[in-house]
């Protein structure tokens, strides 16, 4: 009888234990899913850092590269313009005809020009129709300076993008490497290459440039830029390979996590 | 009159409740809820003590009191409608019920030792439910680690307390029967302790409180 009235208060003094146990392990849950969210909030917090960034230098870029072409390209068009029609002589007709025709050509060009940089204008825009469109403009308008061919292949089915901030910085991606090919490079030719397997988009850009040893960058501003691409990558989760050798070109590859 | 035990524990209370009233004229006005529940916790004890046993049926009227200003504080930290709205209808119930059954126990002196404990215990349940709420969905917004915000403490101190004594006032009644002594023993043995731990934490969260507005304030 005693060992039973024993066992009976044994007994709840572990029933008693198990439930303070238990509430310990919610306890200590909590304390873990509260850390956990904090480190989300802060990936969350770099993640809009990065975006605001990459937005402002996607605008930056399109206001040097509109810059560029308003002195090169539009200045000239309208400079020869004003330089035919001083020097029509309104004695001699015919003459004055062809210089006519080529002012009205010249002319006609220049609204072109204007209109094509009107659509640059609208700069992140091009993401809103989408990451392949996007990265035809900027290949269009490398192709303008005659300094560079650049061949473009895509794959056939790509899925429709359902995040426009990560086309935005896979764009942003592409442009700095297009940069670092134009500013260091001395490349004729570039191959960009988009392609998508297992729920990943491949991006892979390959120059026969001068290389350069990967391992032991000499450029800051080169490193810096291959840092940047690196660190634009990791925040939405994908992977930058950057592969060249001193005469023997470069190639980066990018996979990201897609769409 | 009073061992050195419950000298100690209405020392306690009273610097648990000197605490949350400071903290609510700095402006945590959540703690006034604890003030309140603190100086209503220490009349009760001391009537209890004074009154040695007898009309424990009182208790079914203090302890949805007690509920309520627990539920109080919840509302006042939890920032989602929906959830603030059934702890309060909770509230309410949780009322009902308890007079219901002060007035049964009024009627019954032979029940009234099984329903005070299962009235804390349906309490403890309750509260078990709003303070693990809380705990998972505390606003910590601000650059703090965890144990530094207030209602961290608070949830810690409610859970730990009613989850300690949920077996012991379950059982009460049928220990009773089988070795009063014993069961008195194992009562104190396991709410004492428990009580502590409590006013402890509730302590910790006012000081937490304070310390932070300090912070915030340089």
């Amino acid at each position: 009888m005693l060992s039973s009235k024993q066992e009976i208060f044994n007994s709840i003094e572990l029933i008693s234990i198990f439930f303070i146990l238990l509430i310990a392990i919610i306890i200590v849950t909590a304390v873990l899913y509260h850390n956990r969210k904090k480190v989300h909030r802060v990936d969350l917090a770099n993640f809009q850092n990065i975006l605001l960034k990459t937005q402002f230098e996607v605008q930056e870029q399109t206001m040097q590269t509109i810059g560029a072409d308003l002195h090169d390209n539009i200045g000239q068009l309208l400079s020869l313009t004003s330089l035919t029609l001083n020097s029509i002589e309104l004695a001699n007709t015919a003459n004055a005809g062809q210089k006519i025709e080529t002012v009205i050509d010249l002319t006609v060009r220049s609204i072109k020009e204007m209109r094509l940089l009107g659509k640059l204008l609208q700069g992140d825009q091009l993401i809103v129709s989408g990451l392949p469109e996007a990265i035809r403009y900027q290949i269009n308008w490398i192709e303008k300076s005659g300094k560079h061919q650049v061949e473009y292949n895509q794959a056939e089915e790509l899925p429709a993008a359902s995040n426009a901030d990560k086309d935005l910085i896979i764009f942003r991606v592409l442009q700095e490497i297009l940069n670092n090919i134009i500013k260091h490079a001395a490349a004729s030719q570039i191959t960009i290459d988009l392609g998508y397997a297992g729920g990943s988009l491949k991006l892979l850009v390959t120059d026969n440039g001068i290389g350069f040893d990967s391992t032991n960058l000499t450029s800051q501003s080169m490193g810096m830029g291959l840092e940047n691409i690196r660190k634009r990558t990791k925040i939405i989760k994908g992977e930058a390979d950057i592969q060249s050798t001193p005469g023997n070109g470069t190639e980066v590859t990018i996979i990201v996590p897609y769409p | 009159m009073f061992s050195p035990f419950y000298l100690f524990y209405f020392g306690l209370l009273i610097f648990a409740a000197t605490l949350a009233y400071i903290a609510y004229k700095k402006g945590d006005k959540k703690s006034i809820a604890m003030v309140v529940l603190l100086i209503l916790t220490l009349l009760f004890e001391v009537l209890a003590l004074i009154l040695n046993g007898r009309y424990v049926f009182l208790y079914d009227l203090f302890i949805p009191t007690e509920y309520m200003l627990f539920c109080l504080y919840y509302w006042k930290s939890q920032p989602v409608i929906k959830t603030k709205r059934w702890a309060m209808l909770s509230v309410a119930c949780f009322f009902v019920f308890s007079i219901a059954v002060a007035f049964m126990v009024f009627q019954s002196q032979a029940l009234y030792m099984g329903l005070v404990t299962w009235n804390i215990d349906l309490e403890g349940f309750l509260l078990f439910i709003v303070f693990t709420h809380l705990l998972f969905n505390i606003d910590d917004e601000i650059s703090l680690p965890i144990y530094k915000i207030p209602e961290f403490w608070v949830s810690v101190g409610v859970l730990i307390f009613y989850g300690g004594v949920f077996t012991i006032l379950g059982l009460y009644p049928i220990l009773l029967h089988v070795d009063p002594a014993t069961a008195a023993k194992k009562y104190g043995f396991f709410l004492n302790p428990l009580n502590v731990i409590l006013y402890v934490c509730i302590i910790s969260g006012s000081i937490c409180f304070l310390q932070n507005r300090k912070f915030l304030i340089q």
